[in-house]
């Protein structure tokens, strides 16, 4: 990655921050982006896919791979960015599309799930699936447990936690109040402690039991 | 997590305890919040440890998302080759270039080998392929046809599974121009008011 494009990234946080300049600079880029300049529409993308990729963490099933949803959205800003109407309204539409395409991987998600119901009864040996391939432990215990919080609760606190946006930035990307906002990441935050809880109980019913095999 | 459907606005109207929202600040950053927690920590040694576990998992967030950010900043849209044919699994992109590939061949003159004569069609008429060619050909000399055919839209693909290869659906679309000496309209004839096909005939005036 070079300099440039490591600085849009980082930056992507703070170009939520509505100022003149900022606000002056989008509507210019968005302007290209609107009359299909590709260099426009990829710096477009680099800047947002990262709060792109945790509200599609919120929002798709946790065996959802990212990195095609990720692919997903931004093949739907290449084909259909001139859909938008303004600057302002990108970053909703962009929002939008992410939040489709992980519900349509969760629908995908639930109709394989089914199948492989049907076809365990068949063939049980075609249903091992791979390992997932970039998750390390201990960040696949994080997203299954963040899997238990509705993404209404979740996705503001995915944004904030992950992404380091306000509640300010939260609540104009998802359109509602910045209260709203507080009260979800409350919500959320004791919603997550409880998953914890009841991975740990699991764990040590788990060790009671090992111990009582033993004895 | 999509298991549950909740809309964006809908109103949250579960309780949420003025601790919860005091640690939410405190979590972000808040100082004054932080500074309310530790005095009130001096009656409540349960707040300082909720807070604790709270910053915990606070961390355990910012981890998952620092290895999310390196799976966003993979996807690049300036890389063509990636953008389009970056799957190892039979995703949408591998069927768009699947589909490309079609349509590439698709489109490309056969060559007389490859044609088959069908029967009682004539010569000019060897296979469906060709059959659609020469009556775009035709239709354009006629006026039939405007402008340029779109070329096809991919609405799926799916591997065969014997090796033959991929079935690819799409979508041809042919805009055509058609001369109609009169048309229908529907309306509400007689006194049931029952809706029925009215004819319209083109004013004569305008051909004087």
């Amino acid at each position: 990655m070079n300099g440039k494009q490591q600085a849009v990234d980082e930056g992507c946080a703070s170009s939520f921050d509505g100022g003149d300049v900022a606000s002056l600079a989008e509507s210019r880029l968005f302007a290209r982006t609107a009359e299909g300049d590709r260099a426009a529409i990829a710096e477009v993308w680099r800047a947002n896919r990262r709060w792109i990729a945790a509200v599609l963490v919120a929002h798709a099933p946790r065996q959802a791979d990212v990195d095609d949803l990720l692919q997903e959205v931004a093949a739907t800003l290449v084909s259909k960015c001139h859909h938008v109407r303004d600057a302002s309204s990108l970053r909703g539409w962009l929002r939008m599309v992410a939040v489709n395409a992980a519900r349509m991987a969760a629908r995908s998600a639930s109709i394989e799930r089914r199948s492989l119901r049907v076809m365990a009864q068949m063939k049980p040996a075609i249903l091992r699936k791979e390992p997932p391939e970039t998750l390390s432990a201990a960040n696949e215990e994080m997203r299954e447990q963040l899997s238990r919080i509705p993404p209404l609760y979740a996705e503001p606190l995915i944004l904030q936690s992950m992404r380091g946006l306000s509640q300010r930035q939260i609540a104009e990307l998802l359109d509602v109040p910045e209260t709203t906002i507080e009260t979800r990441l409350a919500r959320a935050r004791r919603m997550l402690r409880q998953a914890v809880a009841e991975v740990e109980e699991g764990r040590g019913n788990e060790a009671t039991q090992k111990i009582g095999a033993t004895l | 997590m999509s298991d549950h459907h909740h809309s964006d606005h809908a109103p949250d109207n579960s309780f949420t305890s003025d601790q919860d929202l005091l640690l939410v600040r405190a979590v972000a950053g808040d100082l004054d919040a932080l500074d309310e927690i530790r005095q009130q920590g001096a009656a409540n040694p349960q707040l300082i440890d909720e807070l604790a576990m709270w910053q915990f998992d606070e961390l355990r967030l910012a981890r998952l998302g620092r290895q999310l950010d390196a799976c966003a900043d993979r996807a690049e849209i300036s890389d063509e080759r990636r953008f389009f044919g970056r799957s190892p699994r039979l995703g949408w992109a591998v069927a768009a270039a699947i589909a490309i590939a079609w349509i590439g061949q698709a489109f490309l003159p056969r060559s007389p080998e490859q044609r088959v004569s069908v029967a009682g069609i004539g010569g000019a008429m060897e296979s469906a392929d060709d059959a659609f060619d020469k009556y775009i050909e035709r239709a354009r000399e006629e006026g039939l046809v405007r402008g340029d055919v779109a070329p096809p839209t991919l609405v799926g693909s799916r591997e065969l599974g014997d090796g033959r290869g991929f079935e690819v659906i799409v979508v041809r679309q042919i805009i055509e121009r058609r001369i109609a000496p009169e048309m229908y309209r529907a309306a509400r004839t007689g006194e049931s008011g029952m809706m029925r096909p009215k004819v319209i005939r083109p004013r004569t005036d305008l051909v004087q």
